[in-house]
């Protein structure tokens, strides 16, 4: 009885280490969206694009040398870069303006992937930057690390998003 | 029938002629077809200070900054690419010899609202004339003010890359007989605010929205049924949104008041390439109640 039942335990804990343990699983692991569907990518992308633009709009003073409230600053910060890591996993194939008609995301994403990583790349260090900056406090610091962080928003949508504004 | 024939080449000579002769005058003297008084109230003196405000509100520093240089002196340079060609925005700092150090306020007010330059020669409307032609004159010897209290940078203007017909600066004379008016009524609702009335001076004068915001006809004058509604070929050949109330869904007047100064969207999301331009040259250095008061201006605006 007790041994019948640990047996499904045990190799239920063998497979998962198996799989925690294989290079590709890790590798999933780390993207961390590798089973999503594109339609499924499509709609988790769109909500980390929303919660940016909330962010962006919260830092927008920034960009004018004005100061944001230390908790609004820390929690948009804090946004940019988290839903900045998720982002590099949310573009499978199959999820473009031709493929689905509620994407934006335009073809050349996946013709150029090298610069679509690359620009995807320089937003998500300039994100971290924000939130170093935020944590430290240093109001010069935090305006420049914005100064940074907002044009890769732009560079990255002339070229792979079909305009929207 | 020869004589007949004969007698209406005659005709259509003599009509050619009259009509050639009726353009010269426009072409070669338009002097004489448009002017405007450059007279000011009693007592008016112009400032410098005034003027560097106006130099934002109208954005000069956009088409007008040199390319490459670092203390964004409006020595000129920039190219802008047209239909008809690529224009090459002239040095307007007051250098005598390559900028417009030389002018006189009077000068200034004829080039600003009518379009024609000291020498007399007609000026092409990528220079938004048509837009400043509702600014006041003791806004323009502000401006003036200014632009004479800037560096002079010695740069000398390059001549526009032209295509035929086009390049024929006289014929501009006939595109202004067709299109411009000198004297423009605003589009301002009637009922307006004190608000709408400044942000509409604001919007259609110095600020120039219009310019890149309504759809251009085949001349490249602005189509009125399309004023601020905008294009699907803008410039650089973009589509530019119209900027109306009845254009702007869903925004309430602060969402364009905050646009008007971060260059964002509501939804945080970036402006248009070029209108991140504009935030950071003109509307983004306005007071909060001259962006409050475009915003007035263009929620007033309904469909033509």
């Amino acid at each position: 009885m007790m041994l019948s039942r640990l047996i499904p335990l045990g190799t239920a804990a063998a497979l998962s280490a198996f799989f925690v343990l294989s290079p590709l699983a890790a590798q999933e692991a780390a993207s961390g969206a590798a089973a999503l569907s594109p339609a499924e990518a499509l709609k988790t992308r769109a909500e980390a694009m929303k919660a940016l633009g909330g962010a962006n709009r919260a830092l927008a003073p920034l960009a004018a040398g004005q100061t944001v409230p230390a908790a609004a600053l820390q929690t948009a910060a804090k946004t940019m870069s988290e839903e900045g890591d998720k982002l590099a996993a949310l573009f499978p194939a199959g999820s473009s303006i031709a493929d689905l008609p509620e994407s934006y995301a335009l073809p050349t994403i996946w013709s150029d992937p090298e610069g679509f990583s690359a620009a995807l790349e320089k937003f998500r260090k300039a994100a971290h930057g924000l939130e170093e900056a935020a944590g430290g406090g240093d109001q010069a610091a935090i305006n420049a690390a914005f100064a940074e962080l907002r044009p890769t928003c732009g560079a990255c949508h002339q070229t792979y998003r079909q305009p929207k504004n | 029938m020869a004589g007949l024939l004969r007698r209406a080449l005659k005709g259509g000579l003599i009509l050619a002629a009259a009509v050639g002769a009726a353009l010269a005058v426009p072409a070669f003297a338009p002097g004489l077809v448009w002017s405007r008084p450059a007279t000011t109230p009693p007592g008016f003196a112009p400032s410098a200070e005034r003027g560097a405000y106006l130099y934002a509100a109208g954005g000069c520093a956009s088409c007008h900054a040199t390319p490459g240089r670092a203390d964004g002196a409006p020595a000129g340079g920039h190219e802008l690419a047209s239909p008809f060609g690529s224009f090459l925005v002239p040095n307007i700092t007051p250098d005598r010899a390559t900028g417009i150090g030389g002018w006189s306020g009077e000068d200034f007010i004829r080039a600003m609202t009518l379009g024609i330059d000291p020498e007399g020669r007609h000026l092409y409307p990528a220079f938004p004339y048509a837009s400043y032609a509702r600014m006041t004159n003791e806004d323009l010897l502000d401006l003036k003010a200014h632009l004479d209290s800037l560096e002079p940078v010695a740069r000398p203007n390059q001549p526009h890359q032209l295509g035929f017909p086009f390049s024929v600066r006289p014929g501009l004379a006939l595109w202004k007989l067709a299109f411009f008016d000198p004297t423009p009524e605003s589009r301002l609702p009637a009922a307006a605010s004190a608000a709408a009335r400044r942000g509409a001076y604001l919007a259609e004068g110095p600020g120039h929205c219009a310019e890149c915001h309504s759809d251009r006809n085949f001349a490249g004058a602005i189509r009125p049924e399309t004023w601020m509604a905008g294009t699907p070929n803008g410039p650089d050949g973009r589509r530019v949104p119209g900027i109306r109330g009845a254009d702007l869904g869903g925004w309430a007047p602060e969402d364009l008041v905050f646009a008007l100064e971060y260059g964002m969207t509501p939804d945080g999301d970036e402006l248009a390439r070029g209108m991140d331009l504009v935030v950071r040259e003109n509307t983004g250095k306005l007071t909060p109640e001259d962006r409050e008061a475009i915003a007035a201006y263009l929620m007033s605006l309904r469909g033509s």
